[in-house]
């Protein structure tokens, strides 16, 4: 199990080589520090917003079902629910 | 059936408003995947930019109309400012609902007008969307834009007739309104990137 895993590592590492020598990292090939620096900037910023959202939802949900913990349930008949509430002279 | 005092029947299953409606969790996710199409574009079009021999703009190009497109950008945040305060009248039942969600709704129309304007102005200068690097990337991040203006100029065009019927509830006004602020607060930084 432990050779496996070590063996796993050392591919990826090597992958991780063979990836420069391929000049499959267009910001490695590069002559442009500028592109460079541009793909730096993108790869962090593209990593960085889907993380931030799901964060962000996660943090969200659990502070609004924090709040809903201490409401009870109550029985209450469907057209008297807020939901079904409309925007009407009625309301 | 047991009835309660005003003569609805009380024993039905208990329940509880939903952490978050159907209608806003979907438009959620269809929010995010909508920041990650345009932060996709947006980063092309940063590398795009930084890999330009010659400088940005790239020379021989027409210059884009950066204070006519500030005014623009300026009627577009208040559109997202009109909308939030037709939110909160509607949340007090005030008829100012009305007036302000059509207030947003000109004011966003306002926008696709003028791009439009704009448009017609530039290609007549020569700037296409074969025309170069700075026309390619200028028409999709733009153009992709404006067309998620114009879908949500229709949505809130669909709001603003339930209301009027009396027949628009909270949870259909949500949804409108987050993809509204996305397509406002998407726009300032496409402003900033393409046109500054």
């Amino acid at each position: 199990m432990r050779l496996a895993r070590a063996s796993v590592a050392a591919a990826v590492v090597a992958l991780s080589w063979a990836a420069d020598l391929a000049s499959a990292c267009p910001s490695c090939a590069s002559p442009l520090e500028e592109n460079r620096q541009a793909f730096v900037d993108t790869t962090i910023f593209l990593t960085v917003v889907p993380l931030l959202m799901m964060g962000g939802f996660i943090w969200w949900l659990r502070r609004k079902l924090r709040a809903m913990e201490g409401t009870p349930e109550i029985a209450v008949p469907e057209n008297l629910l807020p939901d079904s509430a409309r925007f009407s002279k009625e309301r | 059936m047991p009835d309660d005092a005003l003569g609805h029947p009380y024993a039905v299953p208990a329940r509880r408003e939903p952490v978050l409606p159907n209608g806003v969790l979907g438009m959620l996710i269809f929010v995010a995947t909508e920041i990650m199409f345009f932060s996709g574009l947006i980063s092309a079009f940063v590398i795009g930019k930084s890999n330009a021999i010659g400088g940005w703009p790239p020379p021989g190009q027409p210059r884009l109309p950066i204070e006519e497109t500030a005014f623009n950008t300026a009627a577009l945040l208040a559109s997202g400012v009109a909308l939030y305060f037709a939110n909160r009248a509607f949340k007090t039942d005030s008829p100012n609902t009305k007036r302000l969600l059509g207030l947003a709704i000109a004011l966003g129309g306002f926008f696709v007008v003028f791009q439009g304007a704009e448009w017609v102005a530039l290609i007549n200068e020569g700037l296409t969307l074969t025309s170069g690097q700075l026309g390619g990337f200028f028409y999709l991040l733009v153009g992709t834009h404006a067309l998620h203006v114009v879908v949500g100029f229709i949505i809130l065009l669909y709001t603003y007739q339930k209301l009027s019927h009396h027949d628009l509830d909270r949870f259909a006004f949500w949804p409108a309104q987050m993809f509204w602020y996305f397509v406002v607060g998407v726009w300032p930084i496409l402003y900033w990137q393409v046109y500054l």
